[in-house]
């Protein structure tokens, strides 16, 4: 895979913006006390559930949930699977499904296929992403026209093109 | 006569020139906010400025780099076919695609084929943006577009791509898209042009 970030030079601003540094009132994403490590050498098939943050820097397959707390995915590390977590950062290899009641970050470095659900999100330049971004908003009365039925039909989620799309 | 007070020369350096506000930019987030969950698909390079943006209008946001994917079939001596073949999406689904510049680096077959596929995924009603380098001052490398200030699009050069230019004059443009309705274009101070397309 090419390296967008290389890829890309600066023309008209001179000071490019952090991302981040633009959504407010969302916790940091940035690790707290007390975590777990999940180191180069180390890969897991199955299920993880928890009360401390977790960071990857290895291989796992399956689903982690860490409710209220925060789920990294190093630049090494390579995730197969689902996160339920409070925040997630993404620097390594991810395929799967992300739910986080805080905000995820998807940094350059990393390579991302799947969906996100989210408050809020914060993607850095030339991050490998293909993705179904779906964040928490505000239900927005929309006025129907005239004649026009009040609701729309039901739209399916497109998750087989996600799969379709898998890069390594 | 003059005030000497005003020929005085001011000796601070002027601030870097911001582009102009995108008209087109502010014309497609009033279409996609008044749609009822509006699902989204940008094909442009991954910038976490436009993900924002548009993440924050749409129901779903879909992003996929169809650059690179165009990028990695031009290095592999592939057709750009290769690369349309992630567009796999249900009929009729989209409320809006972003197209960037896309088909400044497509040729009339592949553009065409890709107005075809964008046709066929867009909802009735559902628009389509796309904009096109300066005719008469073409960059010598690709670039493509970041949103800033919410309301400005700066170019970024993308210099490692290697794909091929096709800059066309606005007719040529309107040809291509020929099944869809051309809602408005714009052209800014930088001879970037802006298109809106509605398909119905």
């Amino acid at each position: 895979m090419l390296n967008m970030r290389k890829m890309m030079k600066q023309e008209e601003a001179p000071e490019p913006k952090s991302v981040s540094s633009q959504i407010p009132a969302v916790p940091a994403a940035e690790p707290v006390d007390g975590k777990t490590v999940i180191s180069e050498k180390i890969s897991i098939e199955g299920d993880i559930r928890g009360q401390e943050n977790l960071v990857i820097e290895g291989s796992m397959k399956g689903k982690i949930e860490l409710e209220n707390h925060q789920v990294k995915v190093g630049p090494k590390g390579r995730v197969e699977g689902q996160i339920v977590s409070e925040n997630a950062i993404i620097s390594g290899h991810f395929i799967g499904n992300i739910y986080a009641a805080g905000k995820v970050k998807i940094t350059k470095e990393a390579n991302f296929s799947g969906e996100i659900k989210a408050k809020s999100i914060s993607v850095e330049d030339g991050a490998y992403l293909k993705a179904i971004i779906e964040l928490e908003r505000e239900v927005k009365k929309v006025i129907p026209a005239i004649g026009k039925a009040a609701s729309e039909p039901e739209k399916d989620p497109v998750k087989h093109q996600m799969a379709a799309g898998k890069k390594n | 006569m003059p005030n000497v007070s005003q020929a005085q020369v001011d000796s601070t350096p002027a601030p870097p020139e911001s582009p102009p506000e995108s008209r087109v930019l502010r014309l497609i987030s009033d279409r996609l906010t008044q749609r009822e969950n509006p699902l989204i698909l940008d094909l442009g390079p991954t910038f976490g400025d436009n993900i924002r943006f548009f993440a924050d209008k749409a129901k779903k946001l879909f992003t996929f780099d169809l650059f690179t994917c165009l990028d990695e079939a031009n290095r592999n001596r592939l057709p750009a076919k290769t690369a349309f073949r992630f567009l796999a999406y249900p009929s009729r689904y989209f409320d809006g695609v972003l197209l960037w510049n896309l088909i400044d680096h497509l040729n009339t077959t592949d553009a065409r084929e890709l107005a075809r596929i964008i046709r066929e995924i867009t909802r009735p009603e559902g628009v389509v943006m796309i904009l096109a380098q300066d005719l008469f001052k073409p960059r010598e490398y690709p670039i493509a577009f970041s949103i800033r200030d919410e309301s400005r699009f700066h170019s970024q050069s993308l210099t490692e791509l290697q794909l091929q230019a096709y800059y066309r004059p606005t007719r040529e443009i309107l040809d291509l898209m020929d099944s869809f309705v051309l809602i408005k274009s714009f052209i800014s101070r930088q001879g970037i042009r802006e298109y809106l397309f509605l398909r119905h």
